[in-house]
Parts: C-alpha cells; sequence; structure tokens
C-alpha cells in the first residue's frame, strides 16, 4: 500500500506541472489546445531536447557545466550531412558520433589536467568548435532531404527517445557511475574521501553528454532537414532549453527519477511555448513570461522544501518530546 | 604539464581562428606599412602608397568581419568581395568578432586598425549594435577609412550624424528593407492569404524594425491578419527551431494560410519546409521569405515556396569601388555617398534557375567589369556610372551582362 501510494505521489508530482500549465492554456485555447494533435506536436518537439538534457544532466549532476556540447553536436551535423551525401542516413549517424567520441575523449583528458572552471574552458571549446565547424561546412548545403530525414519522424524519434530514457535511468539508478556523479555534486571532498575518482568520473559524465549530444543532434537534424554551423557563442542559445529541462528535473527529483522530471521539464517549456505562441504574446513579452514561470518555480520549490524541512524537524522534536517523557 | 596543456589549448583557438581569416592573412601588407601617405584626395585625406600592379593600382589592406558559416547570402557577397579584391590589388584581411555584441565588434574593428588595414567595410553590424559612433572615432582617430553596408541610415537618427561628421568616412550601401518584406506580404495577398503568421529577427534589430513596417504595410493594403509571431532566437537559429516553430502555428492557428519569413531563413526555412510536408499542408499554406536560401531553387520547384527576395549581395562591392577609387587618388564623389541598392525578386522556379546561372556564381560583376570602374584604368568612369551600375542591378541585368560576355 505504501508502494502504490509512493508510486501515485511520484506520478502525481511528474505530471503535476505539465499537466497545470497545459490545463491552463486549455481555457484559454480550447480549440487549440484541446486536441491529440497538440499534444503530440509537444511532445515530438520535446524528443531531441529531452536527449541532449538527458545527456547533460550527468554532467550538471557532477557539478560540470559544458556549454560547448551545443557546438560538439553543431559540428557533428554538419560533418554527418557531408557524409550523408555519399553515405545515407548511415554518413550522419557515422559523423555525428564520431565527433562526438573524438570530442569527448579530448575533452575528457583536456578536463582532468586542467583544474580551471568548467564553464570557463567550455567557451573556449564553443569558439573553437564553432569555427572547425564553419570550416568543415564551407560552401556545402547543409540541407537534409527528405528521404533522409527518417530518424527525425514518427516511429524512429520515438524509439530513440526510448532507449536513451532507457540507458539514461538505467545509468541513473542501477549504476556505480550514476551514483558517483550524485556523490561528487553532493560534496566533492566527502565523495572523494569515499573512494570516488574525480577525474574519472567527470571525464565519464563528458563523454556521456557528447554521445547522448550527437544523437540528440541525429534526431534534430533530421527533425529540422537541415543544420547550419554556427561560429562565436552563437550555438551556445541550443544549449539553455536543455539546462532548463535538467533544471526543473532536478526540482522533481525528491518525487520521481531525474529521468522523467526531465521528461516533464523539456514538455513543460514545449508547452509554454505552444501556448504563448497560441496566445499570441508578443516576442518581447514571451522571454518574460518564461522567465516569471521559472522563478515561480523556484520559489515554489523552495518553499515545499522549507515545508518538508519543518515538517521533519516537528517530527523530531515531538519523538523527542515523547521519548523525554517516556524516560521520566 | 597542466600550464603547457592550457596554453595548447589557448594556442589551438588562436590558430583555429586564423583559420578563418582570409587565405593570405600570413603575408606581410605589401600596401603602406611604414609609409608616410602621400594622397590627400579623400575627406579624410589619407591614401596608400605601397606598391602597384600591372594596372597601375596601388596595394592596401581592406579589413572585414569573418563571414562565418557559409550561406546563399553571405556566400555570394564574400566570394565577390574577394574576386574585387584579388582584381583590385586590394588585401583582404577578415577578422572574427568574438560575441555578437557591441563590445564584440568594436574589438573586431580594433582588431582591423591594429592589423594596419587602411579601409574597413562594415555590413549593419554596428547598426544593430549601436555603435556607429564609436566606429567613426575608431576610424577617425587612426586614419582608416570606413564604409558600412546594409545599413541605412538617416538625417536626425544619430548614425547619419555620426557618418556625416567622420573625416574618413566613404559611403553607406543599403536596401529598402521595408520594400522586402512588403513585397513578400503582398505575395501573399495577391495569391489570396487573409490569415498569416511571421518569423522575424529578436526586437531592438534596426533591420528587422524596417521589415515588420514593410509587413505591417502589406496587411494593411491587403486587408490580412497577424496572427503571431516568433522572434525567439533559440528557435529561429536553427532548422529544427524552424520545424518547431511551425508545428506551433499550425497547432494554435490552424486557420493560417501564409508565412512571411523576415528574417533568419537561412536557419529556419528547411524546418518550416519540413513541418509543412509532414502536415501535408504545402498547397494550403503559402510561404515568402526575405534573404536567399541554399535550396530556394528545389522549394520554389515544388511549389511549397512562394517567393524569395534576397540577392542583395553587392552592397560591399559598390563600397569596395567607391574605396579603391580613393585609395587610388581619384575619388569617385567628394561626397559622402548614401547608395541604395537594389533587391532580387525570386518569384518562380524560372526565376530561380536564371539566378542560379547567373547570379549564384560568386562573380556578378567580373573582374574586367571591375576594373572597368577604378578611373586609373577607365578615365572616362564617374560616380554617375556607379550609380548606373548600382541602379542596373536586376535579374535581367545579370543575364544581360553574363550573355553580353559570353
Amino acid at each position: 500500500m505504501q508502494k502504490f501510494k509512493k508510486l501515485l505521489t511520484s506520478i502525481g508530482m511528474l505530471v503535476v506541472i505539465p499537466a497545470a500549465v497545459y490545463a491552463i492554456f486549455c481555457i484559454v485555447r480550447p480549440d487549440a489546445f484541446l486536441t491529440s494533435g497538440a499534444v503530440y506536436s509537444v511532445f515530438l518537439q520535446s524528443c531531441a531536447a529531452c536527449v541532449l538534457a538527458w545527456g547533460i544532466s550527468f554532467s550538471l549532476t557532477a557539478g560540470i557545466t559544458d556549454f560547448s556540447v551545443a557546438a560538439e553536436r553543431i559540428l557533428g551535423t554538419v560533418l554527418g550531412v557531408i557524409l550523408s551525401r555519399s553515405m545515407g542516413i548511415a554518413g550522419l549517424v557515422i559523423g555525428c558520433l564520431a565527433v562526438a567520441i573524438v570530442c569527448g575523449v579530448i575533452k575528457a583528458i583536456l578536463n582532468s589536467m586542467i583544474k580551471m572552471s568548467s564553464m570557463v574552458i567550455s567557451i573556449a571549446y564553443v569558439y573553437i568548435l564553432g569555427a572547425v565547424g564553419s570550416i568543415v561546412q564551407g560552401t556545402n548545403s547543409m540541407i537534409l532531404t527528405s528521404d533522409m530525414c527518417v530518424l527525425g519522424k514518427s516511429p524512429a524519434i520515438w524509439i530513440i527517445t526510448a532507449v536513451c530514457g532507457l540507458i539514461m535511468f538505467l545509468l541513473n539508478h542501477y549504476s556505480v557511475f550514476g551514483a558517483n556523479c550524485r556523490a561528487l555534486g553532493g560534496s566533492n571532498k566527502i565523495a572523494r574521501e569515499a573512494g570516488v575518482s574525480k577525474g574519472k568520473t567527470e571525464g565519464k559524465a563528458i563523454i556521456f553528454a557528447s554521445i547522448f549530444a550527437a544523437i540528440s543532434g541525429i534526431m534534430a537534424t533530421s527533425y529540422g532537414a537541415g543544420t547550419v554551423a554556427q561560429t562565436g557563442l552563437a550555438s551556445m542559445s541550443i544549449i539553455f532549453p536543455a539546462i532548463i529541462g535538467v533544471n526543473i528535473g532536478l526540482l522533481l527529483t525528491k518525487w520521481v527519477d531525474i529521468t522523467f522530471g526531465t521528461i516533464a521539464g523539456v514538455v513543460t517549456m514545449n508547452i509554454l511555448g505552444t501556448g504563448l505562441t497560441a496566445m499570441g504574446v508578443p516576442a518581447q513579452l514571451k522571454d518574460t513570461f518564461t522567465g516569471a514561470f521559472l522563478l515561480i518555480l523556484m520559489c515554489l520549490s523552495s518553499f515545499l522544501s522549507m515545508k518538508r524541512a519543518e515538517k521533519v524537524r516537528r517530527q523530531a522534536s515531538e519523538l523527542a518530546a515523547q521519548a523525554a517523557g517516556a524516560a521520566n | 604539464m597542466k600550464k603547457l596543456l592550457a596554453l595548447l589549448l589557448a594556442l589551438v583557438m588562436v590558430f583555429s581562428l586564423a583559420a578563418c581569416s582570409g587565405g593570405n592573412d600570413a603575408e606581410e601588407p605589401s600596401g603602406n606599412e611604414g609609409e608616410e601617405p602621400s594622397g590627400n584626395e579623400g575627406d579624410g585625406g589619407e591614401t596608400p602608397s605601397g606598391e602597384t600592379d600591372e594596372n597601375g593600382l596601388v596595394s592596401w589592406k581592406l579589413g572585414m568581419m569573418d563571414p562565418g558559416a557559409w550561406n546563399a547570402t553571405s556566400g555570394p557577397l564574400y566570394a565577390q568581395m574577394e574576386a574585387a579584391c584579388e582584381a583590385l590589388n586590394v588585401e583582404l584581411y577578415y577578422v572574427v568578432a568574438q560575441e555578437n555584441s557591441a563590445e564584440g565588434h568594436i574589438a573586431a574593428i580594433q582588431n582591423m586598425i591594429g592589423a594596419d588595414c587602411d579601409g574597413i567595410i562594415l555590413l549593419n553590424g554596428p547598426l544593430v549594435q549601436g555603435i556607429v559612433q564609436q566606429v567613426a572615432d575608431m576610424c577617425d582617430e587612426a586614419g582608416v577609412y570606413w564604409s558600412l553596408s546594409w545599413t541605412k541610415i538617416e538625417e536626425g537618427d544619430g548614425n547619419y550624424e555620426a557618418c556625416m561628421n567622420s573625416e574618413y568616412f566613404v559611403s553607406t550601401t543599403y536596401e529598402d528593407d521595408v520594400h522586402s518584406a512588403n513585397w513578400c506580404t503582398n505575395l501573399l495577398g495577391e495569391l489570396g492569404c487573409t490569415q498569416l503568421c511571421e518569423i522575424g529577427f529578436a526586437a531592438g534589430n534596426a533591420t528587422g524594425d524596417m521589415r515588420d513596417q514593410g509587413v505591417q504595410q502589406g496587411l494593411e493594403e491587403y486587408s490580412m491578419e497577424l496572427l503571431a509571431e516568433e522572434r525567439d532566437q533559440t528557435l529561429t537559429s536553427t532548422s529544427d527551431g524552424g520545424k518547431t516553430i511551425m508545428d506551433r502555428f499550425i497547432t494554435s492557428y490552424p486557420q493560417m494560410d501564409g508565412l512571411v519569413i523576415a528574417g533568419m531563413s537561412q536557419f529556419v526555412l528547411s524546418g518550416v519546409v519540413s513541418s509543412l510536408e509532414e502536415n501535408n499542408l504545402q498547397d494550403d499554406i503559402q510561404v515568402t521569405c526575405i534573404d536567399f536560401h541554399e535550396y530556394q531553387t528545389q522549394y520554389l520547384e515544388s511549389g511549397v515556396l512562394d517567393g524569395i527576395i534576397g540577392g542583395h549581395v553587392v552592397g560591399t562591392y559598390y563600397s569596395l569601388i567607391l574605396m579603391a577609387n580613393l585609395m587610388n587618388g581619384t575619388p569617385l564623389t567628394e561626397e559622402k555617398a548614401l547608395i541604395e541598392d537594389n533587391f532580387i525578386e525570386l518569384a518562380s522556379y524560372e526565376d530561380a534557375l536564371i539566378w542560379d546561372e547567373y547570379g549564384n556564381t560568386g562573380d556578378i560583376y567580373t573582374a574586367e567589369e571591375t576594373l572597368n570602374m577604378m578611373q586609373k584604368v577607365n578615365p572616362d568612369f564617374t560616380y554617375e556610372d556607379l550609380l548606373a551600375v548600382v541602379d542596373a542591378y536586376s535579374l535581367d541585368d545579370i543575364v544581360t551582362r553574363a550573355e553580353a560576355r559570353a
């Protein structure tokens, strides 16, 4: 019974945020939102972002902020699109994964050697990868023809998302790597004293993020039928929705696994985006709404945490009082 | 070891940026480095006195922003510039703006000045970032001639005054961006659309503001309604973002029958097309856009795209002609030039084929034509002749000149 209650609470917490946001838009624009097509569209839009968010979740949990996975993803897709001209879909997959593995390994090695803020180093990577992407692209067309877009369409996109989700869930729940990342994120010092290798764990998290970014790149390029190299810091805009998704997922980790929490986060942001478009909110105000929504969510989360801590404290003092009474 | 690796990383970064620069960046400038300028024909008065080529044209160094990744607009523009620079004995020096901000642009311009560029031609960066006055100050202080492109300045807007008061300002070229957006919107009106959505630049972009004005005029002219707009750069900078935007429009506005892409076409159009095809709406929703796209011919052929306006790839070239004449001591005009150049309008598959064959070649103006615009080579060429060249620029003009050459 207790387990069933916990399961119900988990499911409730998982759907409460996206459902609440969706419900609001259903009231405002029922004609647009009370359709199966709308739900389908929102979930479809969320697939590639979910995979990217899962990819960076281990890094973020372990305390690494790596903006360069987006630039890496773009470089991979640029190479992938070029290879797809001669090798078909296999070329796209090979290009993306090859770049991910090479960049991931290099970044992991450098991370263990350079003791500097991961965020600062990642910005250097963004510049390098952006410039390389531009050179690789040259004057090549970056558009995928319709027959090359299979991996961004149903059912392939659902299958890839599900498999990535399963891998993420298993690694997070049942692997030492997942536990080590959480330990590092909790306290570096305690984790190291407990025998967790910071360098190795962070390295694995970086490579994992690279590979998942490559998979999300394959999905996004197939979904949008193309890619474009982006120099400077332009590529960073891709990473922010994923970071927001992970952070909402982290807010929900008290109740649900981060794998599902991240889905809730990404889907919520897409519902919000679709809803604000449906409401005809001026473009300038959309960011304000999104920012305000995230602030409310953070405040709510802090409030709930405080309430919960207060409840625990109260229970503890009651128990202590009972124990003291029994002793007297 | 760690320090060595950090140094290595920094070096790799530097080399990656250097790789984006022009092919002959590493060479020492053959112009007036270290020499006293001899000419004083322009307002600023200082022109290079370096080595001359077989045409008697003096060597000088031109700074431009690195074009970044190739696209159907920047590609032909820079290809034309590179071809013209080669013909005019000009060394082209590219600098990367590390970030798309005022500071990033200022730093890039300082780098050009630091690299001994004799002249600088910038696109609409200074206008968008609101730093025209700063650019004027920097160039005046360094004695570097400068021009703008894709930049419309008008009396009283502050930018106009900054340019006109700058001793070293040469010219600006611009297109009528109100017209470009108006052309797109009107085309949808002519196709019978009544309910439109728009994808555009983020707020605060001067070019975007002009295009919005053009869209608004079109809406009024054809009594159309703008249902929604999307300007979120996290979406408008990728093709999957383009698809997401279109999916959202389709979900939220089933009555939508037209889309204007007034900016970021190079990123979003393929995603928009993918969404239309997947939803089987290519015949129900008409699409027009600004800025040429690498797949525009295929899209126009399939009918998923109904019109595209762009081809504004020669404004910098006209600026170069003015500056090159000035550098050679034969300025075409003593005035600071404000030149409006033309867009190319592709309203059919046939138009796109013509552009592909004659316009998308990187040498809309050949080396011979370029040299003929230099008074040192062709003393009869005047400023009025240049204005006639600018005014003639159209699909017909490109074809006529190409066929005459053949």
